[in-house]
């Protein structure tokens, strides 16, 4: 019935569709393996490389419109959706400047609270990450990323208990992303072939 | 004995329901275009299930009612045929859902 037509659950499941193709999640753990590389790797200037992280974005936003707009077409979500992803990069951004004030907090004035974050340094990177993962899957209605949050939890506190390096965690959870990724994106280009007959509409309102 | 059909007399205490935007295609388009601020056709039809020839029909007569407006943008110079509700449109929407809802209530 029009009356029962949810405003909401149509532009949920129109931004879901967006991205159900795996694309950020395969992303997301292919920067993972990639830190997780650079650490086992070459963790003394682990800083020069993880800087280089932010390309994942443009590799990202390419992926984006040579396979998914392609498919399923071109779409501006409205204001507030838009709001809401910028509040989670605001979250990640402000976790990043208290984990940076509190890490200068204990590396300059309180050795105690220094000592203290470093001998439990994966976990308190774990609950970290996972938080974010929590905060994009409640701001974005992704519910996987809950799934990542915990996967993150799980592997940081194993790697707590049994010291193991810290590559190990990240390596964890970057292919546990891509291959869920992987999968998402098979599925979509299953799903959605490139379509044909559209070129008549546009030609309709060519003129415009 | 069940209820009787509403007669014509009834009719008139009806509110002006918007014909153009009450036929169901029309009304996903609408609802669809009220929460995005822009989409393309293959999205439209991607999201609306509609054909191509149904959903050219229907976004013609939206587009002849002045409720949505069609054109071509440009998107890292690729074009892309968009359609968005003008403000007619966005408040004939929000009109149509109130009159819904006083004839439901």
């Amino acid at each position: 019935l029009p009356e029962e037509i949810d405003l909401k659950e149509i532009e949920r499941k129109s931004y879901l569709s967006y991205h159900q193709d795996g694309l950020v999640d395969v992303f997301l753990g292919l920067a993972a393996v990639y830190i997780a590389a650079v650490f086992w790797f070459v963790p003394d200037v682990f800083f020069i490389f993880t800087a280089a992280i932010g390309m994942w974005m443009f590799f990202y936003l390419g992926a984006k419109k040579a396979l998914t707009v392609p498919r399923l077409g071109y779409v501006e979500f409205s204001s507030q959706r838009q709001t809401k992803v910028m509040l989670i990069l605001g979250y990640i951004t402000l976790l990043n400047v208290i984990s940076f004030v509190l890490a200068m907090y204990a590396w300059l004035i309180d050795s105690s609270f220094f000592l203290l974050i470093e001998a439990n340094g994966l976990l308190v990177i774990g609950v970290i990450v996972a938080s974010v993962f929590a905060v994009g899957g409640y701001g974005t209605g992704i519910q996987r990323f809950y799934i990542y949050g915990l996967v993150t939890l799980l592997a940081f506190s194993a790697g707590q208990i049994f010291l193991i390096h810290f590559a190990l965690p990240v390596l964890v959870l970057g292919v546990v992303m891509v291959s869920v990724g992987a999968i998402l994106l098979a599925r979509f280009l299953r799903k959605y072939p490139k379509p044909t007959g559209g070129e008549e509409l546009d030609a309709r309102f060519a003129t415009l | 004995m069940p209820d009787s059909p509403p007669s014509s007399q009834d009719l008139p205490s009806i509110p002006d329901i918007d014909r153009v935007i009450h036929e169901p295609a029309r009304l996903t388009i609408m609802a669809h275009l009220y929460v995005l601020s822009k989409a393309d056709f293959l999205f439209l039809k991607q999201q609306t299930g509609l054909t191509w020839g149904n959903l050219s029909s229907h976004l013609t007569r939206l587009e002849a009612a002045g409720y949505v407006k069609i054109e071509k943008i440009f998107v890292e110079r690729k074009p892309h045929t968009i359609a968005h509700l003008t403000e007619e449109g966005r408040e004939a929407f929000l009109k149509y859902r109130e009159s819904m809802k006083q004839v439901i209530d």
